[in-house]
């Protein structure tokens, strides 16, 4: 089930709300919990039925490993059948991810590379299971250290299954979540929670639904034209192209941290702060920045569970380096099974490296510069940073490294033309009337033009000059009434439409 | 503003705004879901694949025509004023029989007594699986054609339905504008805007050459072919014999023969268009027409916007043809068990042996 569906908002998320606090309010504690857990199922299997034996089988299988460690802890000196523990459980979660992702990659590229011709399995990946994967690593880790408690298999398996995070994260750890499901404060329905938790999650409904699939418009259209015509003529021209990679750059970002919007908002719902994932992502001033603001919970998993067991930068600096250069690979990895993640990541290490390699030359030469001299450097940082995010976005959508490099090679094409199918999702109703009106030229390439010039100004202003929705002080006053009771409305009625047809032919 | 003010105040807001708009939705019910047009209001009829389900259920009528956009630029008036029946149109551009059969189902269980079904059979989707449909042309409004009531939400709540045809409806309403619908000769019509010309139909077209090899028909081709027709075309006229199914193979321009042609793949269609015929032949309310051997049409490529599309006077030559031939009895174009061999023989020496070439001329 997805948040922005009929479904969602108008039947589940009452009925979970109304049944989840109706239990609390009786001080049935457990029946709460459950209650939420087959509401979570329900979300989860609405998807695919079949997902949920996956999910299931990975939660018992973790919540017993955790379990046994847990035994164990109590007959001291015998830390070899935990740490056996820890790698059965490391080996079934990668084991798990690795088969449900990457199988088919693989074995591709087996076949590629020994002309063999093993049988692809064309399994059908279930949603978030890189996120619910990775937060159980995290479990099992933590209770290899001894650092979890003794959680219920109800408290672990809703940890795991929550609705508001399962299928898009945050990553969340089992340290910020599980001590709320026990906290009383929390148990009985808040009114100042309930109606901050509406305002965020419409705030992220409307980053979805009215600005992501706007961009996304854009970006679809282009990689069809990009996989059918690559090169010659019909294929994307050059401003063509820079209209996708910087639709791309703000699809990804509103539709991504709109997601986190909405499942922080649902959390607060219930009383549960989920833990926040993006900080203005788009105001870094280099690539190591950019990672402490973008997704900030896979880079707490990666940096905590991989980057420091590795050593981290204790271990001198060609170490650091390496250690860099693995954790990047992995993040490629973790977010596809394509040449083109797996790249990604190689780049953004290289980038992350070039600024740790030059951050002192970067430091004395800042430290130099007058204030208007810091300006200028901090205005050139960002826009490198810019331009070297757009490019490895625009990788991460292509569909093959092959794609993305022809893109680029586009660029060199002098060829300005601009296809009106192209920036059809930028239209501003009403636009073409108002400039016959005033007199100005109202054919659709003026009209679709000023909207998508209008559409990246508007994107540009929101990413760069507003506050994030977990930094504004939210008011309950008039003005938060009516802006989210018109946004919601106005998303619930976009998420159906009359779908245009395509072709005319016969 | 207390936060408990704050929230019941936006969830009443909320629900009365949504039973608002799903309100005026149901009212004016601009794709005729729930009900027949309401006479107060006028009614844009523009989206064939969202509004055709209700017209066809909801509408008084007893003739009907459909098909692809070989019909979208048939005037309706002209049929009604022929056959003396109330028709209504609607074509579903690009769709597969299937669609269209689907389709005409809809027409004869919500109890309408249909005496003329008029629809053109693409040469181009003879051969196609029974139930395929064109998933790459867009989103099928399917909540509109299944049954399931709660599906009906994405009617209600639509941006689309509420600002574009039911708000627009009301506002005519208030402003004085009669009531009624788009005319069923403008609907669809595309006419007006479209490219006639000889530069459009033979677009990067070189020197026609004749193929050293001909395709022979395929066995899963036959096969797709055979169910297609079965379900799709024959099966409804067996179930309707008071109907009389006219159903007539439209004139592709003879740059579309001739690119067959080229293809090696002439000789396989016309043994497919004959199976197809010999098949329907098996109901008598089942009247074919060709109009291939119309070379004053066919030939004449400048009445063409591309190899298939020809111009709105075609339309109405074959529908006066039609027309004729079904108020006389007698028609050069109908193909029946008489005259199936000497037409497709005749047919077939015409396709085989046309200079190609003159038409780059």
């Amino acid at each position: 089930m997805q948040f922005n569906s009929y479904i969602f908002i108008l039947c589940f998320l009452p009925l979970s709300l109304i049944g989840y606090f109706s239990f609390r309010h009786f001080a049935k504690d457990k029946l709460a919990l459950g209650y939420l857990l087959l509401m979570s199922l329900w979300f989860y299997g609405y998807f695919n039925p079949s997902y949920l034996l996956v999910i299931c089988s990975s939660i018992l299988v973790n919540f017993t490993l955790s379990k046994c460690m847990l035994s164990i802890e109590k007959a001291p000196g015998d830390n070899q059948k935990r740490k056996a523990l820890l790698v059965l459980g490391l080996l079934f979660n990668v084991g798990l991810i690795f088969y449900f992702k990457y199988y088919d990659f693989f074995i591709e590229n087996i076949n590629s590379l020994f002309k063999s011709d093993f049988n692809l399995k064309n399994i059908v990946l279930p949603l978030g299971i890189s996120f619910f994967t990775f937060q159980q690593i995290s479990f099992i880790v933590d209770a290899y250290k001894g650092k979890t408690k003794d959680y219920s298999f109800l408290e672990y398996a809703l940890f795991v299954a929550y609705f508001p995070q399962l299928v898009a994260g945050p990553i969340v750890l089992h340290s910020e979540l599980i001590p709320q499901f026990r906290d009383e404060k929390k148990h009985r329905l808040n009114y100042e929670n309930l109606s901050r938790g509406i305002i965020i999650f419409t705030r992220g409904l409307a980053k979805k639904m009215l600005i992501a699939d706007m961009f996304g418009g854009a970006v679809d259209y282009g990689f069809t034209v990009a996989g059918t015509i690559a090169v010659g003529e019909g294929a994307l021209t050059r401003p063509e192209i820079l209209i996708v990679m910087l639709s791309y750059t703000f699809q990804i970002y509103f539709d991504f941290s709109g997601y986190s919007d909405m499942a922080i908002g649902l959390g607060k719902m219930f009383n549960f702060e989920i833990t926040r994932n993006f900080n203005s992502p788009y105001k870094a001033i280099s690539v190591a920045d950019f990672w402490k603001r973008w997704h900030m919970t896979l880079t707490r998993f990666l940096t905590t569970y991989i980057y420091i067991p590795l050593g981290g930068n204790r271990k001198g600096k060609v170490r650091t380096y390496i250690n860099t250069m693995i954790v990047f690979l992995i993040s490629g990895i973790w977010h596809g099974a394509n040449w083109t993640f797996i790249l990604w990541g190689v780049l953004h290490g290289l980038g992350q490296c070039f600024n740790k390699l030059f951050h002192g030359v970067y430091e004395n030469v800042n430290g130099a510069c007058g204030k208007i001299g810091k300006g200028v450097i901090r205005v050139f940082s960002w826009i490198i940073t810019f331009i070297f995010l757009n490019f490895t976005w625009l990788l991460f959508r292509a569909d093959s490294t092959t794609q993305w490099i022809q893109i680029i090679k586009r660029l060199g094409v002098l060829n300005l033309d601009v296809r009106n199918d192209l920036i059809s999702s930028f239209r501003i109703p009403k636009l073409s009337y108002l400039y016959g009106v005033l007199g100005l030229p109202n054919s659709d390439a003026y009209v679709l033009g000023t909207g998508c010039i209008f559409a990246m100004i508007f994107a540009i202003i929101l990413c760069l000059c507003v506050k994030n929705n977990t930094e504004r002080e939210i008011k309950l006053n008039r003005v938060s009434l009516i802006t989210t009771w018109a946004l919601l409305i106005i998303c619930i009625v976009s998420m159906s439409s009359i779908s245009t047809f395509l072709y005319f032919n016969f | 503003m207390t936060a408990k003010k704050w929230f019941f105040t936006s969830l009443i807001l909320t629900v009365l705004s949504l039973l608002l708009i799903g309100g005026v939705v149901f009212f004016v019910d601009p794709f005729f879901h729930y009900r027949a047009p309401n006479e107060k209001f006028f009614y844009k009829l523009y989206d064939e694949r969202s509004q055709n389900d209700g017209i066809t259920r909801n509408f008084d009528y007893d003739a009907i025509i459909t098909g692809t956009s070989m019909a979208e630029n048939f005037n309706a008036t002209q049929f009604d004023r022929g056959m003396d029946v109330t028709t209504i149109k609607v074509p579903y551009s690009g769709a597969t029989y299937k669609e269209i059969d689907d389709n005409l189902e809809r027409a004869f269980d919500s109890g309408h007594n249909i005496k003329y079904v008029l629809r053109p059979l693409d040469y181009s989707l003879l051969v196609r699986d029974k139930d395929e449909l064109r998933l790459d042309m867009g989103e099928y409004p399917v909540w509109l054609t299944n049954d399931n009531v709660l599906d009906d939400v994405k009617y209600l709540l639509n941006k689309d339905v509420i600002s574009r045809y039911a708000l627009p409806a009301l506002a005519g309403f208030f402003m004085g504008r009669d009531g009624g619908h788009t005319s069923f000769d403008e609907y669809c019509y595309t006419g007006t805007n479209a490219k006639y010309g000889k530069e459009y139909v033979l677009m990067g077209q070189g020197k026609y050459k004749r193929p050293k090899k001909v395709h022979e028909p395929a066995k899963e081709e036959l096969e797709m072919l055979a169910g297609n027709i079965e379900q799709n075309v024959v099966s409804l006229a067996r179930q309707h014999p008071e109907t009389t199914f006219i159903y007539f193979f439209p004139p592709y321009s003879m740059a579309y023969f001739g690119d067959l042609m080229e293809e090696a793949d002439l000789d396989k269609m016309l043994y497919y268009k004959a199976y197809a015929i010999d098949k329907m032949l098996e109901c008598d309310n089942i009247h074919i027409y060709s109009f291939t051997m119309h070379t004053d049409i066919t030939a004449d490529i400048s009445r063409y916007r591309d190899q298939a599309h020809y111009d709105p006077n075609v339309n109405m030559t074959i529908m006066d043809l039609i027309m004729d031939g079904e108020k006389s009895g007698v028609s050069e174009d109908r193909i029946t068990s008489e005259n199936i061999d000497s037409y497709l023989e005749a047919e077939k020496e015409l396709l085989k042996n046309f200079d190609y070439n003159s038409l780059l001329d």
